[in-house]
């Protein structure tokens, strides 16, 4: 499938250009506002969830492409520099065989070069930034300051950019002579690279007030040393020049202790930005972004007049019964509440019609019809990525056929309701599979039993919302958890394996009100593309089950099945907005 | 004449004690450094007793060093400090690949070849392997201490894999470095069930990505693979940073050694795994010997 562009390809951000990121990021639904503000801010949320895009979309040369586009003149005030830190770079272990002190010296050296490059390169996207002029002066102040001798014949970034490669090689070249005590002697620090070249800039009269975001991208990439020093330089709280906006997963974040002991602390030094949003529906923050993203998406490839929901159609049987199922229920609460409220009544069939749907399918009957966009936003549990994955397989399939049948290749203009279903059926029970049998294999720190451990956890979890999807009195649909009781001896070992499916993004997890006004409660969402494999209802509800530690970690270890009561009390929770409407 | 130094990585395996016995027929070592790792110090227990008391009847000197995967820096002072202490100018050294992890075999030739220590490196092939599994509880990939190449600030990173029995294993090292390309080598030829565990695996993973390009590989061909190798990887060189992982026969790893020995710039990456299957292989077969 090389020669035709799937509007749903979701490969990692970094590898996109800048004209595809203007294509496709949605900017109505973004952090922008955090990473062009003056505070260090850390992003944090794990892979899929748009922190890469996020920073990419607010680079320099992304803004200028934009700015270009759009014929408007490119504000200078704030220059977002992006620093990818999965790089070989950070990869190297060398610093490792030093004595400590040492190996901070050359951690620090590498991520300041990186920086200081990744700042010369973006500015280098500017062709009239400096003038034949004043390129001599800042030229010579950057020898001076910086120590080193720009090339001749080059224009002024190009040759910094150079120059800076030019280092970096000689100081990896020492580092990997075959002796341990192999060292640089003229490394950089924070202190002595990136503020001298930030201040030799800021001699260049376009950039003099500007503000420059160093927006270091899969920050848990940086060794231990890194992160300290990193942390030090967030500790530095005058941010006029310069600040850090730093992305990073939840799952294994790094820490926030800094080189001289201390901690850094949100609020005080840095604000936290969570990417993970807790979603309800297609009118949801996520749901609305959901809908642009693949709005924007068709519409690059030439689908122009059909909205995601006519791309993506629910099967007609599927709507026709659930909407019986919703009109019988809706006269079942008037008579459950003949003097009932709209709210009453709307709040019982919220609850109860989709899962009559299920209640009442045969048990011989085949899985539902999964189909229509709404279905594909709740599997995607709020993860851009898990929500362009099943589109992705469902347009090349419809490719496939077209191809296979010898028609012409056209724009696909619809994914019939069939191909979304067997596509949906088949990832999920890939997903399965991939528990079962790919986990040891695949998630680092998973042995064969935590990885039958978590299968067995799941599939007890499957079985548990199962029953509560045909039996339970309030909130059947429930696809959530809490754990209660948690002092159980076995918590700690239990909280190790919820960690290896959160690694693995087959669970997410996520803090809201408790029950007790003022308490924040983590609760944890498995990924909705686990339940059609099992005939559950991905389009969960406002509610969670509170399930005991004890039986959790039963059902992990012995496979035994968690408890179930049809009148239990579950927590119902609010709808919960993002971070501008909270 | 040189003198010649055996160093081999103690390992449960029946080709272990097998093939040593087999190159003790080749060479007259004046010793043999034997590294075992302390993961599996109970289970290579009983070989590492049968090379002793093959030393002891033989009247060579043996020296055993423990070693850890979950510790690669200290691994690599170990190996530091035996290559300098045994190998000098008139000795060569000859290592036996067979159960030895790739980054040790790395790290050695590493040593050695900034020595200017002649190395000659041993494979016995087994007469199969477990139709199971072989490996799982895979570890964090990393970057071989002094190997991680010459990074190129600025450019995309490039994988090549040779590929072996397990697809995880190599989707792992792609979620892990995010290449923007990926280049498979896969092993030609229908030992071990190849085409079905391996080549036809790969294939079925791979093939129709406009990301990865696939190639033919023979790791069991006299220089194991490095002239298909180096034709590949020589129009990335230039454009990005190129990370190397052999997952695929061992001999792959010789011929990756020799492609980052020539091109400095390049990385060379091992992705570790915490469990092998305690009956990985039987029997053994063929002895392949090199140079490098």
């Amino acid at each position: 499938m090389n020669d035709f562009t799937n509007p749903f390809e979701y490969e990692a951000a970094n590898k996109l250009k800048s004209d595809q990121i203007l294509d496709f990021y949605i900017e109505d639904f973004n952090y922008s506002r955090f990473v062009h503000s003056k505070r260090n801010i850390f992003l944090i949320g794990e892979r899929g969830t748009g922190k890469t895009m996020t920073l990419l979309f607010n680079s320099l040369p992304v803004q200028a492409a934009k700015a270009d586009k759009e014929g408007a003149i490119l504000n200078l005030g704030i220059i977002c520099v992006y620093v990818p830190c999965n790089t070989p770079l950070t990869h190297k272990t060398e610093y490792a065989l030093l004595e400590q002190f040492q190996g901070a010296v050359i951690s620090e050296h590498f991520l300041v070069m990186s920086i200081m490059y990744a700042i010369a390169d973006t500015l280098s996207c500017l062709a009239n930034l400096i003038s034949e002029n004043e390129a001599p002066t800042v030229a010579h102040e950057l020898e001076f300051i910086l120590g080193f001798k720009l090339p001749e014949n080059a224009k002024l970034l190009d040759a910094l950019k150079l120059v800076l490669q030019k280092e970096t090689g000689e100081s990896q070249k020492a580092l990997n002579a075959k002796k341990p005590e192999a060292f640089y002697e003229s490394a950089r620090s924070f202190s002595t690279g990136v503020m001298p070249l930030l201040s030799c800039l800021g001699r260049i009269p376009k950039l003099k007030d500007s503000h420059f975001v160093i927006m270091l991208d899969d920050a848990h990439d940086l060794n231990e040393s890194q992160v300290k020093t990193l942390n030090s330089w967030i500790a530095y709280r005058d941010n006029s020049l310069f600040s850090f906006k730093v992305a990073t997963t939840k799952v294994g974040r790094p820490p926030f202790l800094t080189s001289s002991g201390g901690a850094i602390l949100e609020g005080h030094d840095f604000t936290l930005v969570d990417m993970e949003v807790p979603y309800q529906n297609k009118y949801s923050n996520f749901g609305k972004l959901a809908r642009s993203i693949v709005q924007k998406r068709l519409e690059k490839v030439g689908v122009l007049n059909k909205t995601p929901e006519e791309f993506f159609p629910t099967n007609p049987e599927f709507e026709k019964d659930l909407n019986f199922c919703e009109t019988r229920i809706r006269e079942e609460a008037k008579k459950h509440f003949p003097e009932g409220t709209p709210k009453q009544i709307g709040d019982y069939v919220y609850k109860n019609a989709r899962a009559a749907y299920f209640r009442e399918r045969s048990a011989k009957a085949n899985r539902p019809p999964y189909s229509g966009f709404d279905i594909l936003v709740h599997i995607s549990t709020g993860v851009i990525r898990n929500l362009l994955e099943p589109c992705y397989w469902m347009y090349d399939k419809v490719v496939s056929e077209q191809r296979a049948s010898g028609e012409a290749t056209v724009v696909v203009q619809e994914i019939s309701p069939s191909i979304q279903t067997e596509i949906i059926l088949e990832r999920s029970k890939k997903k399965w599979e991939w528990i079962k049998e790919g986990f040891d294999k695949s998630i680092e720190g998973c042995s064969r039993t935590d990885a039958e451990r978590v299968f067995q956890l799941f599939d007890n979890l499957a079985v548990l919302f199962r029953e509560r999807l045909l039996k339970h009195k309030s909130e059947p649909r429930a696809i959530a958890f809490t754990i209660s009781e948690t002092d159980q001896p076995k918590h700690a070992d239990l909280l190790g394996l919820l960690e290896i499916a959160r690694k693995a993004q087959i669970l997410y997890t996520y803090t809201s009100s408790a029950k007790d006004l003022g308490k924040r409660e983590t609760y944890y969402v498995p990924n909705r593309i686990l339940w059609p494999d099992r005939g559950l209802d991905p389009h969960g509800q406002h509610a969670r089950a509170s399930i005991k530690s004890k039986d959790l970690w039963a059902a992990a270890t012995q496979n035994r099945q968690i408890p179930f009561s049809a009148t239990d009390a579950d927590l119902s929770i609010a709808i919960e907005g993002d971070l501008f409407n909270e | 004449m040189n003198k010649h130094i055996i160093f081999t990585a103690a390992s449960w395996e029946p080709r272990f004690f097998s093939g040593f016995e087999r190159i003790l027929t080749r060479f007259t070592p004046e010793r043999v450094v034997m590294y075992f790792f302390s993961e599996y110090a109970n289970l290579s227990q009983a070989n590492r007793e049968r090379i002793r008391s093959c030393c002891k009847t033989n009247s060579i000197t043996l020296e055993e060093f423990e070693v850890s995967f979950a510790d690669p820096i200290g691994t690599w002072k170990v190996l530091y400090a035996t290559a300098a202490a045994w190998c000098n100018g008139d000795s060569s050294a000859v290592i036996d690949i067979t159960t030895m992890p790739r980054e040790t075999t790395w790290i050695l030739f590493g040593l050695f070849g900034d020595r200017a220590i002649p190395v000659t490196w041993a494979y016995h092939k087994p007469q199969g392997y477990n139709n199971t599994w072989l490996s799982r509880d895979p570890d964090r990939p990393r970057l071989v201490p002094k190997m991680g190449g010459v990074t190129k600030l600025g450019f995309p990173i490039k994988l090549l894999l040779t590929s072996g029995f397990d697809v995880e294993r190599a989707r792992q090292l792609i979620l892990f470095f995010e290449p923007e390309h990926v280049l498979v080598g896969i092993q030609t030829g229908i030992q071990f069930g190849n085409k079905l565990l391996n080549a036809a695996r790969h294939l079925q993973e791979f093939q129709g990505s406009s990301a990865t390009k696939l190639f033919e590989i023979d790791a069991y061909a006299p220089d194991c693979g490095y002239e298909s190798l180096e034709r590949e990887i020589k129009e990335h060189l230039a454009d990005s940073n190129l990370i190397m992982a052999s997952l695929g026969p061992k001999t792959s790893a010789v011929a990756l050694y020799r492609i980052h020995n020539k091109y400095p710039q390049t990385s060379l990456a091992y992705a570790p795994s915490k469990e092998f299957n305690p009956d990985y292989s039987f029997g053994i077969a063929e002895t392949l010997y090199g140079q490098l």
